[in-house]
């Protein structure tokens, strides 16, 4: 599909495009990264906090039975762990999920320069939103 | 055989090959059997793998979303528990999103001025409808999640798809906000302008979505397409391309909940979105070939019986 | 020696080849390339003519060139783009198929309107930049060499700084053929 500006009678806006450049970008990196880390997760070149044939045996309970039975803290607490091989898969995860958000903030500037108050306001709002979701802090009870 | 059907029995040896090939391969590598269920830890992975693999090629085929039909199948008919299933299936959705949404951006098919306010609702409540889900007790959401299901298949028989949409005149919130656009149509070589209306109605339902979609983990595209559709008003493509953007905003505050409570395993996720992927191109080149019409019944059937499974899982009835 | 022969006495001399502005949509470039390359007069389209058409600028400077791979890789890129162009091409069309859009076959129907709409972009935008050029004394061997070395389709010739003409692969073909013939 052709993106063509001068010539044509349609323009894609300038934040959408920079929107798409970033997304593209955060999402080629992190499915790259995935393959690579479960690469080293599978081949077992670094040892796994759980080994891999335990995995198992939690999948089938709640999670909070998981974390107590396998002794795993939720959370960021997995940024502690990145030299066991199962929680450097949580890398390229952070990196897949966090990418909407450092797109909706790399656009703020331009909305705001064309005078879009509220646009950018939503998208400023918009990263908020997914950055409080991303930190945690928002834990609940379980079951 | 025609030439086609030649073609397609192809796609179903190239399935089966796929298996044949990885299981002896991945078997060289494997490490001792478990204790627990007395196979290798490669060995449901692997299942994933190619489970999600034919269910991406059903989900093209069908011209269903394969984010609706990962949790029901994998909740209904296989040994993992309801979190870590939605945990998976919110990220292979939100994969698929994020896959999609450069291309749909630059086309100007998916609008960012459509999806952000709509976005702000949606996420929101996504993560409300996560937190419900996970402090909700499984019984109570996997009764839930089955009436939701079988209420999709309600919906995917019975909604209709309007290519565009009469729409008179925008409302006064869809004009403050200047909620508008151009884009090219193919199909007809016309450059065709479109505005929406009754956006209040439209984003209160986004509500609805946004929480069913947090607390189920699935992928909302069953319900955003037909809201921008037939409510607001969008055409069928606008609305179809910005429902899936939406998809990577909505399933991203979802999925940061559901990982943080760490109901992500690299184990079930990995195989889980490679396949789905690779099953979505193969089911678009499939599909370039023929489109075996009854395809998308297969798809809901499979689909209603998960939703009566999950319903008996949830009632605590066992039938099978 | 045939091949002793210099390149200007074998070129195309610049004002009997196609050239075309840089503003210049990609529909005007075609029609230009199509009589240049077809002896339209005959009916038949056969391989006489240049299959390059030369962009120049205003000031009369080799801008670029355009040729049939560039002109395909837009007009039809989810044919003859580069991986990633055909690749984000699939990505829009399973997100059709997967919502059950019958407007899969984004290229099968709407090929001849897709293709209308991408020959009005400009030739600037996707012209290629020269990577080789020669001047009108280089004999017809070095020019060889050059097009060889580089996958050249022709080299622009110039003669004191102007461009003077044009040397294509056919007819440094046609000069070495002329040994076997005599």
């Amino acid at each position: 599909m052709a993106e063509h500006d001068s010539n044509s009678e349609y323009t894609v806006s300038q934040e959408q495009l920079l929107y798409a450049k970033f997304l593209e970008k955060g999402m080629i990196i992190g499915l790259v990264l995935l393959i690579l880390t479960f690469a080293i997760y599978a081949s077992g070149i670094i040892k796994p906090f759980i080994p891999k044939n335990e995995v198992s045996l939690y999948w089938s309970h709640t999670v909070t039975d998981y974390l107590h039975m396998a002794n795993v803290h939720a959370g960021w607490a997995w940024l502690g762990m990145l030299g066991y091989s199962d929680f450097l898969n949580f890398i390229p995860i952070a990196i897949l999920a966090g990418t909407t958000m450092i797109c909706f903030l790399c656009i703020v500037p331009t909305l705001w320069r064309k005078k879009d108050k509220t646009y950018a306001t939503f998208a400023l709002l918009e990263a908020v939103i997914l950055a409080v979701a991303a930190s945690g802090i928002l834990g609940s009870g379980g079951h | 055989m025609t030439g086609s059907g030649r073609k397609l029995s192809r796609c179903w040896i190239a399935v089966a090959l796929l298996a044949a090939i990885a299981i002896p391969a991945v078997a060289a590598a494997s490490e001792a059997a478990l204790p627990g269920d007395g196979h290798a830890w490669w060995f449901w992975p692997l299942i994933l793998l190619v489970v999600t693999f034919i269910m991406g090629i059903f989900a093209v085929l069908g011209g269903v979303g394969g984010g609706v039909l990962f949790v029901p199948i994998i909740s209904g008919f296989f040994p993992f528990h309801l979190d870590f299933v939605r945990g998976t299936g919110l990220l292979v959705a939100l994969a698929g999103a994020l896959a999609a949404g450069p291309g749909l951006l630059k086309a100007n098919l998916a609008s960012l001025r459509l999806a952000m306010p709509v976005a702000l609702i949606a996420s929101t409540c996504a993560i409300a409808g996560a937190m419900l889900g996970l402090a909700l007790p499984t019984s109570v959401v996997q009764t839930a999640l089955g009436a939701t299901i079988l209420a999709i298949c309600v919906l995917m028989l019975t909604a209709k798809k309007s290519a565009f949409p009469n729409v008179p005149e925008a409302d006064r919130l869809s004009s403050a906000l200047a909620i508008c656009g151009v884009y090219y149509e193919g199909s007809s070589g016309r450059k065709i302008d479109w505005k929406v209306h009754r956006t209040p109605q439209g984003l209160a339902l986004f509500v609805i979505i946004g929480v069913m979609a947090g607390m189920f983990g699935l992928g909302a595209g069953w319900a955003n397409v037909p809201v921008l559709n037939l409510l607001m008003g969008a055409p069928l493509k606008i609305s179809v391309a910005t429902s899936k953007f939406l998809l990577s905003i909505t399933d991203t505050s979802a999925a940061w909940i559901y990982m943080n409570q760490g109901c992500v395993l690299p184990l079930m996720v990995v195989p889980s979105l490679l396949g789905i992927m690779l099953g979505s191109f193969v089911g678009v080149w499939c599909l370039k070939i023929a489109k075996p019409t009854f395809i998308r019944w297969m798809v809901i059937t499979i689909l209603a019986f998960a939703g009566v499974k999950a319903l008996t899982k949830g009632l605590g009835i066992t039938f099978f | 020696m045939p091949l002793r022969k210099y390149v200007s006495e074998i070129a195309i001399p610049i004002d009997k080849y196609a050239v075309i502005d840089p503003e210049a949509t990609l529909q005007e470039a075609i029609m230009s390339l199509r009589r240049s390359y077809c002896k339209m007069e005959e009916g038949i389209c056969s391989e006489t003519g240049p299959r390059t058409i030369l962009v120049i600028d205003p000031s009369g400077q080799l801008a670029g060139i355009v040729d049939f791979r560039s002109l395909l890789r837009v007009l039809v890129p989810e044919v003859a783009g580069n991986v990633a162009e055909r690749l984000e091409f699939l990505g829009v069309s399973v997100v059709f198929a997967e919502a059950g859009a019958e407007e899969l076959g984004e290229a099968k129907e709407a090929l001849v309107a897709r293709v209308k709409n991408n020959a009005q972009i400009k030739v600037k935008e996707i012209m290629r930049k020269n990577k080789a050029r020669v001047e009108a004394d280089t004999t017809l061997i070095d020019a060889l060499k050059l097009i060889f070395r580089k996958k050249l389709l022709m080299l622009p010739v110039y003669e004191n700084e102007k461009l003077i003409g044009v040397v294509r692969d056919a007819d440094l073909f046609l000069a070495v053929a002329d040994i076997v013939v005599d």
